[in-house]
């Protein structure tokens, strides 16, 4: 009796959890096909790549390994047991693998640039929940040591680097796969004024949000512009309380018109 | 450390409980919404010289700790419309205006921190010597040990990469040029070859394998023989873990020290283990003795060193230190692999 009581609900949860991720996983991959359209395989591999070296990859590697053996576990004791109900029990580690892979290899739909400030982090969480279940990533520092639902809710879409040496190449082969670009015009770093160097000289502007607080100033672009062929006028700007919306508009552009194509807020 | 955060939390408690005696009924609220509209906060830049006017105003108009929770009150007013957190600058123009006052309201600052570990980030960001000095005698009047762990954070120097997601500097560094990404792990002397990641990816494999089987044991001897079956698998599951883990060279729960204590064995001549070994051939490079003495040398010296070291930051660099160097030990050429060399598995 106890055996069976013990297969019956444990079925039971593992189906519920399982359907729950396989609808996620779904959903996620065909609005993001809707959105992108049909991506080049090399485009997974690079995000593939990207994430092995981002700070969650050994993570994400060690928990795909443990639900893979724990697949394997369940499925030795489903046939020791000859308990059909075991066969769901196996199932459900290896559809939460392949909901983990889309979740983390679909392209996003937007990258968002800036410093790591908590306000910059919440933003992007806004932006993320406003576009769910299209991906929104950063290079952001998520781990805000007092706000670990904050951090937990964003880890999935940070490919902040392990190591430092990579940024550059990570920044930029998301800047190529990402169809929109959102960057701090506000935040002077460094490294910011590097990433809207890049944005600007290789063209990417097309495809760029650049947001401002509320006065409108953009010590980056104030810095960087004019280039010869990119004018001030030209490109997409937004204030911060504004950003979610426009970013929504281009995002629904995006669906309509060519991926390539400029896009502009209403 | 947990004894130094309670002590962090209960000296928060205090500022709490002096703000509300010093503010004799005044509402920091009000007070802030005053002051945005009088000295125009929802419009200033990021820049410390913009909130000049309204650190002068804080310090002159009200004790430090009224004026430190007005700040608060400020920032969590405005942060939201600025896009950044307007109490940073502000506490950068209470630095530049100087004096005691001043050093006071910076000291409540940084003993509302949400931990005492980013009190201490906070205090290495003063640049000012001397403010450095005035925060440190207030925080030292509050609690003397809490300033002294709070001010160790004096030799932080401002990041070599900005704190942003670029993390990135524009000089011409190792990343302008980088063409191919590494292998994700830090102070690498060189990438890894593909023998390495499949021994790297084999090791992985094994440590979670040893702990799915301390689960699965127990449940298949309970499906194949009941409460005894279980009984006999969990003895059979942890024995079977803890050759494994013993096996592939794991020591203790602690992966940092039980990598020394496992180069310390095999420093002075312990055979390799059975899955140890397999994961060196695999790998296609094993620690020869020399190797895991001079690791277990380069760790004895640094352990010495960080005994003797007197701040968090130098503790820190040391053991940064120590990572290239065991990197350089175990990866750089200038220590030749032998296979062999060890003789073979016990």
């Amino acid at each position: 009796m106890l055996p069976e009581v013990l297969w019956t609900t444990t079925a039971v949860a593992t189906s519920v959890v399982a359907c729950w991720y396989g609808v996620l996983a779904a959903h996620s991959w065909f609005r993001s096909r809707m959105v992108l359209g049909p991506l080049p395989s090399e485009a997974h591999e690079t995000l593939r790549r990207l994430l092995e070296v981002s700070r969650q990859g050994d993570r994400l590697k060690l928990t795909r390994i443990a639900l893979f053996y724990a697949g394997i576990g369940t499925l030795v004791v489903t046939i020791a047991a000859r308990e059909w109900l075991g066969i769901v029990v196996t199932v459900a580690p290896f559809i939460l693998i392949a909901w983990m892979d889309v979740r983390t290899t679909t392209a996003p739909v937007v990258l968002v640039m800036g410093t790591s400030t908590h306000s910059s982090i919440r933003r992007q969480r806004v932006i993320k929940r406003r576009l769910s279940p299209l991906r929104v990533v950063s290079l952001l520092d998520v781990n805000v040591p007092w706000d670990t639902s904050l951090a937990n809710e964003m880890t999935l879409d940070c490919f902040r680097t392990t190591n430092e040496d990579d940024w550059w190449l990570v920044i930029t082969g998301l800047m190529e796969i990402a169809p929109i670009l959102v960057i701090d015009a506000a935040a002077e770093t460094t490294g910011v004024l590097r990433e809207a160097r890049h944005i600007l000289g290789a063209e990417l502007w097309r495809k760029s949000l650049f947001l401002t607080p509320p006065d409108g100033s953009a010590p980056v672009l104030d810095r960087l512009l004019p280039l010869p062929g990119v004018q001030r006028q030209d490109l997409l700007v937004a204030r911060y309380e504004e950003a979610v919306r426009a970013i929504a508009t281009m995002a629904t552009q995006l669906g309509r018109r060519g991926v390539g194509d400029p896009l502009r807020t209403e | 450390m947990q004894r130094l955060q309670a002590r962090y939390s209960a000296s928060q408690r205090r500022l709490e409980k002096e703000f509300t005696e010093a503010a004799e009924g005044l509402d920091a609220a009000q007070e802030a919404a005053s002051l945005t509209r009088r000295f125009d906060l929802s419009r200033k830049k990021r820049v410390a010289s913009e909130y000049t006017g309204v650190a002068e105003h804080l310090l002159s108009h009200y004790k430090s700790e009224v004026a430190y929770f007005v700040a608060v009150q400020i920032n969590d007013h405005l942060e939201p419309r600025l896009g950044y957190p307007p109490i940073g600058q502000i506490m950068v123009a209470m630095e530049n205006c100087g004096g005691k006052e001043a050093a006071r309201w910076i000291a409540c600052a940084l003993r509302n921190s949400p931990r005492i570990e980013t009190a201490q980030l906070a205090f290495g960001v003063i640049k000012s010597s001397t403010m450095r000095s005035f925060v440190r005698a207030e925080l030292a009047t509050v609690d003397a040990e809490l300033a002294e762990y709070i001010a160790s954070g004096e030799g932080v120097r401002p990041p070599s990469r900005p704190a942003s997601s670029v993390t990135g500097s524009t000089a011409p560094t190792k990343a302008a040029h980088q063409t191919h990404l590494s292998d994700g792990i830090e102070r690498m002397p060189r990438q890894l070859t593909d023998a390495e990641r499949r021994g790297d990816r084999l090791f992985l494999h094994l440590q979670v394998v040893s702990s799915v089987l301390l689960l699965l044991w127990p449940v298949l001897g309970g499906v194949l023989g009941g409460w005894p079956g279980a009984a006999s698998g969990l003895v059979a599951g942890w024995l079977v873990r803890v050759w494994m883990r013993h096996s592939m060279g794991i020591r203790g729960s602690n992966p940092n020290d039980g990598f020394f204590v496992r180069m310390k064995e095999r420093a002075t001549g312990a055979r390799r283990g059975i899955l140890e070994a397999l994961i060196e051939r695999i790998r296609q490079r094993s620690f020869t003795q020399g190797q895991c003495a001079a690791i277990t040398n380069a760790w004895d010296e640094t352990r010495k060193r960080i005994e003797a070291a007197t701040s968090v930051e130098e503790k820190r660099e040391l053991l940064n230190a120590l990572d290239v160097e065991i990197k350089r030990i175990s990866y750089g050429s200038g220590y030749r692999t032998m296979p062999e060399e060890d003789g073979g598995a016990s």
